[in-house]
């Protein structure tokens, strides 16, 4: 219910999710870079992927040589040779 | 590069952790505001940077997620420091470092001439040696106001020095004056005679009384003007005489003999191709030398010294070109260009003094190894040479009148 109204709010009113309900913002840099925004926590981190969890759903970068060039409170970047990125609920 | 720099002031470390759940140790670091990055997956460890400050509050967070920190490596100012302390012979060097420095500042390493434009700066700075002012002299022994005093009484026309020790430089600055020769103003009365023998050409008189007119032949020495004005009387008898200073101008057309001798032999200057070169930094009123020490081991006899500006005068490059003096004999074509030239020479130097050529005939040859040059110039010669007038030249001798026999 609360994911419709916000869904409903953002669409009618024409603001970005990020500010409603935290979602998170994705930007890929080609293949050697992503920079994700709004994320909660590190779940699993190893060579090939790391799988973050956003405040709405998980996120799985996918790669090989992955490491995390920095992280702050609200953002993170990820460097290597980046294959996919996924969403999961 | 900022982050980068600040990092490496405050210092950070290279750290590894293994066992445990470094995710949630990653995690927690995050809640607790301990920045970390570079965070790198090996087969069986992560390793990271962290801050110096953050790793020293580290221990609790790593004890909750049983990972254990091993720090690989340190970099930054901190560790620099404390590397550099911890070395023994960094006092001693330290110490011998500056005594070397205070001793080295007790001499002067360069002299800097300015305001120069006669001079060369060269030609100063072997004159300041003369005097005992030379590099690597002590700087007690420098006495500027005698070294002053000596430039103005050696260089007459240096109107103003100023000699500064600033740091372990000599500043030389000097103004050159341009004061005319003192000339006497007041009016002395004399006569304007003829310079040479010829021909008058005009005379216009504005004060004296003329002697000769247009046309008449006059002597070397002869009164052309003469100072004494005459006054007579209704009888047509010179009543009164009075001495002026004459004013007038007169051309004389003289013809003068020329001559110019020169051997064919000469010394000329052959470049050897050694060069030295050195080149100066002008910065915010400092001069920076760089010079090329190895310059010093080899000295020319006989140079020339070409410098230039580079870059809108920022840089000085100065090139000494050291030269010999070879005998050359000169061709029977060049010997009379030469003459040509020489003669063309002369009359600009008459032309300076207001001399107009009218006519000439010179001839050059060759005879016994010399180029003679001969002929005559005929010229028209402005006259300003003049003769004193003495109490005897102007006073009217009126004994007679008293003379009379009474008896």
């Amino acid at each position: 219910m609360a994911n419709k109204m916000s869904g409903y709010v953002t669409n009618k009113l024409g603001i970005s999710p990020d500010i409603i309900d935290g979602g998170s913002i994705i930007k890929i840099y080609g293949r050697e870079y992503v920079v994700i925004e709004n994320y909660k926590s590190i779940i699993e981190y190893t060579k090939d992927m790391i799988r973050l969890q956003g405040k709405r759903g998980r996120i799985s970068v996918k790669g090989s040589n992955l490491c995390i060039a920095f992280y702050t409170e609200t953002d993170m970047r990820i460097d290597g040779n980046i294959t996919d990125v996924i969403l999961n609920d | 590069m900022l982050t980068r720099i600040i990092r490496w002031l405050r210092g950070y470390l290279l750290v590894e952790v293994y066992k445990g759940s470094p995710e949630r140790f990653f995690n927690l670091c995050r809640h607790r505001g301990v920045y970390v990055w570079n965070i790198v997956k090996t087969d069986s460890t992560y390793t990271f940077c962290i801050l110096l400050k953050d790793y020293l509050n580290l221990n609790e967070t790593a004890h909750k997620c049983r990972t254990y920190p091993k720090i690989r490596h340190r970099t930054g100012l901190p560790f620099t420091i404390k590397a550099v302390l911890s070395m023994k012979t960094l006092l001693p060097c330290f110490v011998l470092f500056m005594a070397t420095l205070i001793y080295l500042s007790g001499f002067v390493w360069n002299i800097n001439v300015s305001g120069q434009h006669r001079y060369t700066k060269e030609a100063l700075t072997e004159y300041l040696e003369t005097i005992g002012v030379k590099k690597y002299m002590r700087k007690n022994k420098l006495d500027a106001d005698m070294v002053e005093k000596t430039i103005r009484n050696q260089y007459k026309d240096i109107g103003w020095v100023s000699v500064s020790l600033v740091g372990t430089n000599i500043y030389v600055k000097i103004l050159e004056s341009d004061m005319p020769d003192v000339q006497s103003e007041e009016k002395i009365n004399s006569n304007i005679i003829a310079s040479d023998d010829g021909i008058v050409e005009s005379i216009i008189t504005r004060t004296g009384t003329p002697k000769v007119k247009p046309g008449d032949t006059v002597e070397k020495g002869q009164v052309l003007v003469s100072g004494i004005v005459e006054l007579h009387d209704d009888g047509g008898e010179v009543y009164h005489k009075m001495p002026v200073m004459a004013d007038a101008d007169i051309v004389l057309q003289v013809r003068q003999n020329y001559g110019d001798t020169f051997p064919l032999i000469h010394e000329e200057k052959q470049y050897t191709g050694r060069t030295q070169t050195d080149y100066t930094i002008c910065c915010n009123n400092n001069l920076f030398f760089v010079e090329n020490i190895l310059n010093k081991l080899e000295t020319f006899e006989k140079y020339d010294i070409i410098t230039e500006d580079i870059c809108g005068g920022l840089l000085h490059k100065k090139t000494i070109y050291e030269y010999e003096i070879t005998g050359k004999t000169y061709t029977n074509e060049k010997a009379a260009e030469i003459a040509a030239y020489n003669l063309k020479k002369y009359i600009a130097s008459l032309a300076e003094n207001d001399i107009i050529i009218i006519d000439r005939k010179v001839t050059a040859g060759v005879e016994n190894g010399k180029c003679t040059s001969s002929g005559w110039l005929d010229m028209l010669v402005p006259q300003k040479e003049r003769s004193l007038i003495t109490e005897r030249d102007w006073s009217v001798d009126k004994s007679n009148e008293h003379d009379g026999d009474d008896s």
